[in-house]
């Protein structure tokens, strides 16, 4: 029996957690979800005055002058947790939202859009009957479920097909749909295999 | 200028401003732009780390209150609070490095934590007994892509038969690919719409009177 | 014949609790007891090793960044020790970040070099391996760290400033490092430091994040490694053994377990069904 004093206390707390499904909810669990929320407001707290610290304040006392801009913004905000100013809380997530949201505005144009349609261009190199007919289910897969996005397209004419293709399309969405949940499998298993993995390393395994 | 324009419209000029100056740099090459959206870049980082701090404080505040008021459970309020202060005077003097302050997280909150998300493979299998119910082609569908790629993932699968594995490879590669690649496209779309209509103000955001996150 | 139909709807509708315990049970036998399945090497896990092995060379920096907290550990966990390891007998100098938006992963990071680097004596913290645990801002710090490291961090997490760890001398911004190995989900890395810098990406997740990865990796920006099975797979490539391997046997059990659960729980109105169609 590995008597770890960590190990036993990690046992004590994965058998409270689990004791919330596998049982009922009761004191013990709530007692649990107190001290993670104070492990984890203590942890965030030091780890931003750190992060304040370094990025911050250092190069302001060292010079940099403008750091002075941040550190007001900062303060401001903290003004949110007294009602009659926290409008002064405003200004840092301006900053925050406005430069969040141009940086997105690239990201998503060059990595999400523009290189996934290059890239798809770039897979019409085929060579044999096994690439043709790969290329063939990718671009039926990719057309199918793009065109679920068009909602403003009324089905008639040239358009008459649209609402069969997009139910492939949404066909396409839940065959992957499905093989998520097969990897969500993984991960939850894992999850779950973490925490008794504690039980058992109680016992020298 | 009137309270109306630094309480309200100001905080909206200044994230069009700095929006604008983030975009920008990536598409017109003047240096004087580039310093002064890299430097807002910066600011970024500092004013994300006082929003943390915020949350923390928050939650510290509401529990001084319930403490204090001797609400419903106001011990395990007190506890909270004790705990709190204790990780801060352990980190802030010996260091998050210290062995004190790795052996105070690792005792009551990465068991805490992975318990937590690890309930949630309970939930799953639960979720795929009762939820998981084949009645339509979608969820045959649904079902058939999850088949080939849990046989695979399954050590057992391939040992079976190596057509589950080369079958997977060929699903996750191929179609799911596509598939995924679309919903990609189409998420960028979306996000980059959502971005401008935040830049041009037509989006609420939270920086109103009376907003939960960004009011007050 | 009522009695017969009553089975099949009983098996339909099973305490949760039941299957609770089931998955609980089928988890642990393997943990104590060790079935020791084969796992094979897949080609795109391969692919990543290969490209490690070739890229790197010694002295050069890698940045290992963990944009996750703690409840994806155990499945990453056994990949990021066996790149750590990986990248030591390179001879490679590392660099640890975490930018995901609670502190969590500062805890793993410690963790990690634990396990790998403070175990080698021919590693020295400051010269061949950093610390600069976490940062706020997502996108926008990882597009500053591109351009300018030393604008977010003037020192590491121990409070050591830049001027004092030598290997700063040659971290300027994305130029410096020779690749990112970035677990989590953040994209900024594709965008800025892939196509912005060219610097190469490995990104590493849950499984259930794999098939969102799919596209970068089929366009060629990110090596991909998915989940606790690529984890192990690639535990098998580094040649250390690790918590990967082992972890598989109740990985094929599990799955097989839900497997078995959704027939189960289709039992019975599929027999409903049935019925209905021959009478």
């Amino acid at each position: 029996m590995n008597i770890d004093p960590l190990v036993v206390i990690g046992v004590i707390w994965s058998l409270v957690i689990l004791s919330f499904l596998l049982y009922k909810e009761n004191i013990a669990y709530r007692f649990a979800e107190y001290t993670m929320i104070g492990v984890a407001a203590g942890h965030a707290t030091v780890s931003a005055i750190y992060l304040i610290n370094g990025s911050n304040i250092t190069p302001l006392l060292r010079g940099n002058l403008l750091h002075i801009v941040p550190l007001f913004l900062g303060i401001m905000l903290l003004f949110k947790l007294k009602g009659e100013y926290a409008w002064l809380g405003r200004y840092g997530i301006a900053l925050v939202v406005g430069v969040g949201t141009g940086d997105v505005v690239r990201s998503q144009m060059a990595a999400s859009f523009i290189r996934q349609i290059t890239s798809t261009l770039e897979i019409f190199t085929i060579r044999t009957a096994e690439q043709a007919f790969n290329v063939f289910v990718f671009m039926v897969a990719m057309l199918s479920t793009i065109l679920i996005f068009i909602f403003t397209v009324r089905p008639v004419g040239a358009a008459a097909p649209l609402p069969k293709v997009q139910k492939l399309g949404r066909l396409f969405v839940m065959f992957v749909l499905g093989t998520i949940f097969a990897h969500q499998i993984m991960s939850r298993v894992a999850m779950l295999a973490g925490v008794l993995q504690r039980l058992v390393a109680l016992f020298g395994f | 200028m009137s309270t109306r324009f630094i309480r309200r419209d100001l905080p909206y000029v200044i994230l069009a401003v700095f929006g604008i100056l983030a975009l920008l740099s990536y598409y017109i090459a003047i240096p004087a732009i580039e310093t002064m959206a890299g430097t807002s870049r910066t600011w970024v980082v500092v004013v994300g780390a006082f929003a943390v701090l915020l949350g923390a404080f928050n939650v510290v505040r509401t529990h001084i209150v319930r403490a204090y008021q001797k609400k419903k459970d106001y011990w395990l309020s007190a506890w909270l609070l004790f705990i709190y202060f204790s990780m801060i005077v352990v980190g802030l003097s010996a260091g998050t490095g210290s062995g004190q302050y790795k052996w105070m997280y690792g005792a009551m909150y990465t068991p805490l934590a992975q318990g937590v998300v690890g309930t949630l493979g309970l939930f799953l299998v639960s979720a795929a007994y009762r939820a998981f119910k084949i009645r339509t082609i979608e969820s045959l569908v649904f079902f058939l892509g999850f088949f080939l790629i849990a046989v695979r993932q399954a050590s057992i699968g391939p040992l079976l038969w190596p057509g589950f594995e080369t079958i997977g490879n060929w699903v996750t590669l191929w179609p799911s690919t596509g598939t995924m690649r679309a919903v990609t496209i189409g998420l960028a779309i979306g996000t980059v719409a959502l971005a401008l209509r935040t830049l041009a103000r037509y989006e609420r955001i939270g920086l109103e009177e009376g907003a939960m996150v960004g009011g007050g | 014949m009522a009695a017969s139909e009553s089975i099949w709807d009983k098996l339909g509708n099973l305490d949760r609790r039941i299957l609770f315990w089931a998955i609980v049970l089928i988890i642990i036998i393997p943990l104590i007891h060790p079935l020791g399945l084969p796992v094979t090497v897949s080609e795109r896990v391969r692919e990543a090793y290969n490209f490690v092995e070739k890229a790197v060379k010694p002295r050069d920096i890698a940045l290992i960044d963990l944009g996750t907290g703690l409840g994806p550990m155990p499945e990453t966990m056994p990949g990021l020790l066996a790149m750590t390891r990986q990248l030591m007998r390179l001879q490679a100098r590392i660099v640890f970040t975490t930018g995901y938006i609670s502190p969590e992963a500062v805890v793993v990071i410690e963790t990690v070099m634990d396990q790998t680097l403070r175990k080698d004596p021919k590693f020295v913290y400051g010269e061949h391996y950093v610390n600069f645990g976490w940062y706020t801002g997502g996108g926008t710090a990882i597009r500053r760290l591109a351009s300018s490291w030393k604008d977010v961090f003037t020192r590491d997490w121990y409070g050591t400033p830049n001027e004092r760890l030598p290997i700063m001398k040659d971290i300027t911004g994305a130029d410096s490092f020779r690749l990112v190995w970035h677990v989590g989900p953040e994209i900024a890395w594709i965008t800025y430091w892939k196509l912005g810098k060219n610097v190469p990406v490995l990104v590493t997740y849950m499984a259930l994040n794999i098939p969102t990865y799919l596209p970068y990796y089929a366009a060629g920006d990110i090596y991909l490694l998915g989940g606790q099975r690529e984890s192990a797979e690639y535990e098998i490539l580094v040649g250390v053994p690790g918590p990967g391997v082992p972890a598989m046997d109740y990985q094929s059990l599990g799955h097989l377990f839900v497997l078995a659960v959704v027939v189960l729980g289709n039992l019975g109105h599929i027999r409903r069904k049935l019925k209905r169609g021959t009478q």
